[in-house]
């Protein structure tokens, strides 16, 4: 059986972002440490996407085991939503943009305490620094770059439990 | 025209109730080894992650296992350490290595 085979034997499920969110960002860490600082930002990025994407489900009330596809069905209609100040950001459903604006948009539809100030910097800093596209440009990060990207990331990463409820 | 047995071979799937109340004995009172073995993980504050490595998973979808895996924890511990819960994930022993939890 192929690898692809392997993997799509079994539908995805929450869980499974969440645990890959954080295999990513480990990767993440890795390729930084080792200077591949475009690829760094790119995998983090993933890893990002998938902490986003985690806490909006979980506000929605998504149990571990629940596939991903339905709860990723029922954003999809706020694609066009969270313009300002950025460009349109739903990039196929990995914009980070539009994942942070859909969690705000939860918090407050659910009238949970306001998310920290540092949420709104750390996903203005992420859109700025990454889109999915990347992936096709040979890169030319710098550490200081890479550094404050994958900080931003791991800021998402230790704060997820105060960002889903 | 060729005769084929049309008989399902069905494998025999322990009922939800049955490993819900075993997966709680081993929740209030582990063992010192054998099966199942339940890994619990803290990667950040206020995030829990559940690991059963169990044989008899097998034959039951992912979705069933976390749901029994979940609600095995919700009755041996309390409400804020459950809603701390993100992975709730049933394994056999081979699916773990697999995916390198182990």
């Amino acid at each position: 059986m192929g690898y692809r085979a392997t993997l799509e034997s079994t539908p995805e499920t929450i869980q499974d972002l969440e645990l890959s969110a954080i295999r990513r960002l480990e990767e993440a860490t890795e390729l930084f440490l080792t200077g591949r600082h475009h690829t760094a930002i790119y995998v983090a990025g993933i890893a990002a996407e998938m902490y986003l994407k985690t806490a909006c489900y979980f506000l929605g009330g998504a149990a571990p085991g629940d596939l991903a596809a339905p709860y990723f069905v029922a954003a999809r209609p706020n694609a066009r939503k969270y313009v300002p100040p950025f460009s349109a950001d739903f990039e196929s459903g990995h914009g980070l943009w539009f994942w942070s604006q859909e969690l705000l948009a939860r918090r407050q539809r659910r009238r949970l305490r306001r998310a920290p100030n540092r949420f709104l910097q750390v996903s203005a800093a992420l859109y700025v620094d990454w889109y999915v596209g990347m992936r096709y440009r040979p890169g030319c990060a710098n550490v200081d770059d890479a550094a404050r990207f994958v900080t931003h990331v791991e800021w998402l990463a230790n704060n997820h439990a105060l960002l889903r409820r | 025209m060729p005769v084929r047995d049309g008989t399902l071979r069905r494998t025999d799937v322990p009922s939800e109730q049955q490993l819900r109340s075993e997966l709680h004995a081993e929740f209030t009172n582990p063992k010192d080894s054998g099966e199942p073995d339940i890994i619990i993980e803290r990667p950040s504050p206020g995030t829990i992650h559940l690991y059963v490595i169990w044989s008899r998973w097998e034959g039951l979808e992912q979705v069933v296992r976390s749901r029994i895996i979940l609600d095995a924890f919700e009755e041996s511990h309390e409400a804020a350490e459950v809603v701390k819960v993100t992975v709730a994930m049933g394994l056999v022993p081979e699916e773990s290595r697999r995916i390198g939890i182990a």
